[in-house]
């Protein structure tokens, strides 16, 4: 008698086709079952989808917003690509974007107040880009001197930049005209950014890092220290050199994306200001296999999320949580996607 | 009884056909041996066997009874365990606990007195308690072996075991594989070394590409005829001209003393000078210090003290890339571990120890790069296909021409240092480089190179050092001296 089994066995290489026509097929997957929760909530599984397109892309209003989300999940996507190039797990790219906001608002509210345009967006970007470059680099120091994994620290340090960020809504900087919602100073106005600027000064610091990490030998450093420090050390290159920058670099990125949110939007802080594109950026980053071409399209999928949340809380009841739902969704989409990149079912029979 | 049959195996990867339809047997108490070019597929073969890999085609048959190998567990549990070519195990755990592991038993006061008495049994050395990370390549191919010789398997199998294994090693391996015969289990056995074959093996199977090309009996067959099944035709061996002219110093070393990673005194106090146009061999068994002498050299250690010297110019203490860019080659023995980077494609691998060379002032690659890369794989008889394929999924052999290509060929260079350079070269690959380094010591290059393997260092050396115990313990001209009488040097 024979019996068919089914078994997981390895594969030993896929093509980059493969990988893309499985990303996509994933993806759809989890919007698939993102309708059958929907149906589960009451909602015609239509009308969200509907709902969830016209939000977020079908409607300019609502690319506009997607656009303006895009931006700081792109550069943290970013973040996330250089570090995890490297084999370093910064995942704090959250806390990096909120001291990057909150040195960009230091010099474009107390220490710069008077430059003048185009001079106050590059002190802008420089700001966030030290303010989050310095956050995540103390964690490469960590590593450095006393072997702690940053992975612990950048998460840690998320919520130690959290309670900062508290603290000057609260107390240091708290812009007493507000009475009731603890809200900071704001920006002079000639740090303000139209969602186009903000939009532009990110594609020029994906064009940067891209030319950085796919056209120059950084890249390879890079991949030269995921490889092991023996390795790297033989190749020239000084592991703790580039655990320093690149973490630096990383978190820099993240820290423009808090930056430019800042001065694209409200131009002051308030305590809600983390609302999770660090993380965002982190998935966008597992999703477009950490190759930077493919980041914005990534990213671009996971602002759809957050620019198509209210709607779907207004027009279907639903609660706001769906979107955490759903992107918890698409990370599994990235997990089947690597599973499957890597192993295969088959029938054996017996 | 056959043990095991393999019949019409076929294996395809993205790139290349590793096997087409191979058939392949096992009896018991007999040792099948495997022949083949670099990358004719003999790793893959054993791999199916011992359950890494899955077959596109073709049956397993276990003492007649069809199956299919999932996982090297699964193997494992069948009786089927293999000393892979290039040792694979968890860094973070000690060797005991890594055999624990293995065996898929808890640590116990019993297991550990069982695994005792077990490797105590095979004459088998090794220290149970030291860390994986801390052991060198030789270190852990005694491991896979201690590792395979503690299960209480039907076949083994051994892939090129004795590549890094000293000369003592060796008798042990082949005396240790006689008694497993003895008790009617099966051996398959992977070598590069034709001499081995015939010491020790009953039958043979060479493959070509990844064809079958003979089985025969051991005394049905002959040196030549393995040869020219091997390569597909007669082979002749390089022997150049001994020692051309020298001059100047190329490399000095003075009262050198080093450390091994645990900080015991590896390198006692050795001075030693190679002359352009000249090549020193440094003959010694595995451990005699002559691995951290040449990382010393290198850049890759710290000395304790003394003075390296490239052309006159003192280095010690520098970088890597400070003395290669001094023109320097370092060829490593730990071929995955620091000589490639393996899961970046060849091309990185290629230049990645001379990135200042191939690269602008902002940091971009030189648009000559890939036909200067196609060039250097030529000489090394690789296609220029393979510049975008990782270096894991490369055979063993061909990351050691990568390796050598690289270090000989991308940059001028004055001075080689290499250790164990023949480690897993097939026998055509192998005069192939002996000619090349002799080649580049007549143009007035100064070749250090350490081996554990002495008609390789009496091949090749114009002069001949035996190390023991961090020391240089005598000095042999090359032209005079015999293979045998190294032999008693090196084991007295
Ligand atoms: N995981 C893999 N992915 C893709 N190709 C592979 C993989 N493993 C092996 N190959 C290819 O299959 C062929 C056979 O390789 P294999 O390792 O079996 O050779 P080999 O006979 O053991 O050679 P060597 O003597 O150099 O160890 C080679 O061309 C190699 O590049
Ligand atoms: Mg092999």
């Amino acid at each position: 008698m024979t019996r068919i089994r089914i078994r997981i066995v390895r594969r030993e290489r896929t093509t980059r086709g493969f990988h893309l026509l499985l990303t996509v097929l994933s993806l759809i997957g989890a919007f698939l079952i993102a309708g059958v929760l929907m149906i589960f909530l009451g909602v015609n599984p239509l009308a969200f989808y509907s709902i969830f397109l016209q939000s977020s892309i079908l409607t300019t209003w609502g690319l506009q917003i997607t656009l303006s989300y895009l931006v700081p999940i792109l550069l943290c996507c970013l973040s996330a690509i250089v570090s995890y190039r490297a084999a370093l797990w910064n995942i704090g790219q959250e806390g990096q974007y909120i001291i990057g906001a909150m040195t960009a608002l230091a010099a474009g509210a107390f220490l710069f107040p008077n430059v003048p345009p185009p001079l106050s967006y590059i002190i802008l970007v420089l700001a966030g880009a030290a303010g989050g470059g310095v956050w995540a680099l103390i964690c490469g120091l960590l590593r450095i001197v006393s072997e702690i994994n940053e992975a612990v620290t950048t998460l840690l340090m998320y919520y130690v930049a959290l309670q900062l960020l508290n603290y000057v809504c609260r107390v240091a900087w708290r812009n007493p005209a507000f009475v009731g919602h603890p809200e900071t100073y704001s920006l002079a106005p000639q740090y303000m950014l139209s969602f186009g600027g903000s939009l532009a000064i990110a594609i020029a610091v994906l064009v940067i890092t891209w030319f950085l990490i796919d056209r120059t030998k950084l890249g390879l450093e890079l991949d030269l220290l995921s490889e092991g420090f023996r390795v790297a050390q033989y190749s020239g290159v000084k592991p703790s050199r580039v655990i320093l920058w690149s973490m630096f670099f990383s978190g820099a990125l993240a820290g423009i994306s808090g930056a430019l949110y800042l001065a694209s939007t409200s131009g002051f802080l308030q305590p809600e200001f983390s609302v999770g594109y660090g993380f965002a950026g982190i998935i966008a980053a597992w999703l477009c296999d950490l190759k930077v071409l493919y980041a914005p399209l990534a990213s671009f999928l996971l602002a759809m999320m957050y620019s198509s949340g209210h709607a779907l809380q207004a027009c279907l009841h639903v609660s706001i949580d769906i979107i955490d739902a759903i992107e918890g969704l698409i990370l599994m989409a990235v997990l089947t996607v690597h599973f499957f990149t890597r192993y295969k079912i088959v029938l054996v029979r017996q | 009884m056959k043990l095991l049959e393999l019949r019409g195996i076929t294996k395809r990867f993205a790139h290349t056909v590793a096997l087409d339809n191979v058939d392949f047997d096992l009896l018991k108490g007999e040792v099948h041996a495997l022949l083949g070019e670099n990358g004719a597929g003999k790793t893959t073969l054993v791999s199916i066997i011992s359950g890494v890999y899955q077959p596109d085609s073709g049956q397993i048959l276990l003492e007649g009874k069809p199956v299919t190998l999932k996982s090297p567990r699964d193997a494992y549990r069948r009786g089927i365990v293999l000393v892979p070519q290039h040792p694979a195990l968890p860094e973070s755990l000690t060797v005991y606990e890594a055999l624990a592991l293995f065996l898929d038993k808890s640590p116990s006061r019993k297991l550990k007195t069982f695994i005792e008495e077990r490797l105590r049994k095979f004459g088998i050395e090794v220290d149970l308690d030291k860390r994986i990370s801390l052991l060198t390549p030789y270190e852990k191919v005694k491991v896979e072996i201690a590792k395979a010789l503690v299960a209480d398997a039907k076949i083994y199998i051994f892939d090129e075991a004795t590549s890094l294994l000293g000369h003592g090693d060796r008798e042990l391996l082949y005396k240790i594989i006689r008694t497993l015969c003895a008790e009617g289990r099966g051996v398959i056995y992977i070598t590069h070394r034709i001499d081995e074959v015939f010491n020790i093996a009953d039958r043979v199977t060479v493959l070509r590409k990844g064809r079958k090309v003979l089985t025969r009996r051991i005394n049905e067959v002959t040196r030549e005829e393995l040869l020219e099944a091997m390569f597909g035709k007669k082979l002749e061996e390089y022997a150049g001209p001994r020692s051309a002219s020298t001059h100047g110093e190329g490399l000095a070393v003075e009262n050198l003393t080093v450390q091994d990673d645990y900080g015991r005194l590896a390198v006692r106090n050795v001075t030693l000078s190679v002359k352009y146009g000249e090549i020193v061999t440094i003959l010694a068994a595995p451990g005699a210090g002559h691995r951290e002498f040449l990382e010393a050299i290198v850049g890759l250690r710290k000395p304790v003290s003394g003075r390296v010297k490239v052309n006159g110019i003192d280095v010690t203490g520098r970088d890597p890339s400070f003395i290669r860019r001094m023109g320097v080659a370092y060829i490593p023995d730990d071929r995955l571990g620091l000589g490639v980077a393996p899961g970046l494609a060849v091309k990185w691998n290629l230049v990645m120890r001379d990135l200042d060379k191939f690269t602008t002032k902002v940091g971009t690659f030189h648009k000559f790069l890939n036909d200067a890369l196609v060039k250097v794989l030529e000489k090394v008889g690789l296609a220029p296909d393979v510049l975008p394929v990782p270096c894991a999924e490369l055979s063993g052999g061909q990351i050691q021409r990568i390796i050598t290509a690289r270090e000989l060929f991308l940059r001028e260079v004055k001075v080689i240092v290499a250790l164990n350079p023949f480690y897993g070269l097939d026998y055509e690959t192998t005069s192939l480089l002996r000619k090349t380094l002799i080649d580049l010591r007549n143009s007035g290059c100064a070749i250090l190179v350490a081996t554990e393997d002495i008609e390789e260092a009496v091949k090749l050396g114009d002069r001949i050092l035996v190390m023991r115990e961090g020391k240089i313990l005598k000095e042999f001209s090359g032209s005079t001296v015999s293979a045998r009488e190294l032999a008693k040097v090196l084991t007295l």
